[in-house]
């Protein structure tokens, strides 16, 4: 597969509502900052966890930058672990209490929530995928979004997220804070030239250095697509590894017109 | 002739579904188990049975490890749903009716409610598939709505 232009980047995190915070590296206190879900209708906003107005909050910044049509462009939602604390609430429910399911929580449980609840939000009728890969999940969730832009030639939204581990469910000290990424991917004709380009991820040496990052984003399984955002907004030119060495060792390269 | 009580004593599981033959090793947050793939077993197709079904295995090793050590408690075999598989691998596409397979589980970190186990399918020597399972517990099966 041939490269792809990135046209808009968002994110969200504790601290950081967008990318121009992060940039800055000038944190508000995170209680302050709670996602808003401004993309979707109020219907969907009020049965939307954290992490899909996470989700949803990074998505509609790259959106807005890459100037795309909401209720049309096709998306690719990425998520190591999905809804996992509503699941794990359901289960206590379930297991442990009276048995009682609320319909409205299971929907939300589900690791394709995100992109259900941001598709119905936006009224958008495109095309919308949900993966999970580990460590693997930004490389696999921009690969699947290559894939949709070469086969069907129009712009492809990739939002990547994974709220903040539940206790115990991860081991060891692997625990992370709330990260949410996204890019808008075009194809390079439709493209501005000065856009930076993307590869498709192989597995290879990086040769830019990760960002220095918060420990709690640092281990958040979608730490490699804040190491990208930083490396496209710097101007770097050369290949980021997107799971910070501990998944298989996808990278891509990030090109730009000479 | 075993040392630990027949296999269907530890598992929640019952009838075809129980895939384990035996509970061949065991101790705190460790187990082994052994089966040899039925060619009349569920998941088998013309003699073969795809690896993802190791899967099933681990579980179900996962679940004798903690039974046995509910019986050794006083307890009753306890339920539980894996609620996430990380790092599989899978050195093959199948196994083959007739193999004779070595399922070992380790508990890596684990509370009442919540555990994480390494988990290895092995045909002799030679690994067939890993994964890290994690599994939710409780004590008994959801109330039937």
């Amino acid at each position: 597969m041939s490269p792809v232009a990135v046209a808009g980047v968002g994110m969200f995190a504790p601290g950081y509502p967008n990318t121009a915070a992060w940039l800055a590296r000038q944190p508000l206190a995170a209680d302050d900052v709670a996602p808003q879900g401004t993309l979707l209708d109020k219907h969907s906003r009020r049965r939307a966890s954290a992490l899909t107005k996470a989700l949803a909050d990074a998505y509609r910044e790259a959106l807005l930058e890459a100037q795309l049509d909401p209720a049309g462009v096709a998306s690719v939602f990425g998520l190591a672990l999905g809804e996992a604390s509503t699941m794990i609430g359901l289960l206590e429910q379930m297991w442990k209490k009276d048995g009682v399911l609320s319909p409205m929580r299971f929907a939300a449980s589900v690791h394709n929530a995100a992109a259900g609840v941001v598709s119905i939000g936006s009224k958008n009728t495109g095309l919308t995928t949900s993966l999970g890969a580990d460590f693997d999940t930004p490389a696999m969730a921009l690969y699947e979004a290559l894939a949709i832009v070469h086969t069907h030639g129009e712009p492809v939204l990739v939002a990547c997220g994974d709220e903040a581990a539940p206790a115990d469910l991860v081991t060891g000290d692997e625990g992370w804070d709330c990260l949410t990424c996204a890019l808008a991917l075009v194809p390079v004709e439709r493209a501005d030239p000065r856009l930076p380009r993307l590869s498709v991820p192989f597995r290879g040496e990086p040769t830019l250095a990760p960002a220095q990052l918060p420990r709690g984003f640092a281990q958040n399984p979608q730490a490699g697509m804040l190491d990208l955002i930083d490396a496209l907004r710097r101007g770097d030119c050369g290949r980021v590894r997107l799971d910070r060495g501990r998944g298989r060792g996808y990278c891509v390269d990030i090109l730009r017109a000479s | 002739m075993s040392a630990y009580p027949p296999i269907e004593e530890l598992l929640p599981h019952s009838g075809a579904m129980v895939l384990l033959d035996e509970l061949t090793r065991w101790q705190r947050g460790e187990a082994e188990c052994a089966l040899r793939v039925r060619e009349r077993g569920p998941f088998v197709k013309a003699g073969r049975v795809s690896s993802v079904v190791a899967l099933e295995y681990m579980a179900q090793a996962v679940a004798a490890c903690l039974g046995y050590e509910a019986l050794l408690g006083g307890g009753a075999v306890r339920v539980g749903m894996v609620i996430a598989c990380k790092r599989f691998d899978a050195q093959v596409d199948h196994l083959r009716s007739g193999d004779l397979l070595r399922v070992e589980v380790r508990c890596i970190q684990g509370n009442d409610t919540l555990s994480h186990f390494d988990c290895q399918v092995l045909r002799g020597a030679e690994p067939m598939a890993s994964a890290v399972l994690t599994l939710y517990h409780a004590p008994n099966l959801p109330a039937a709505s």
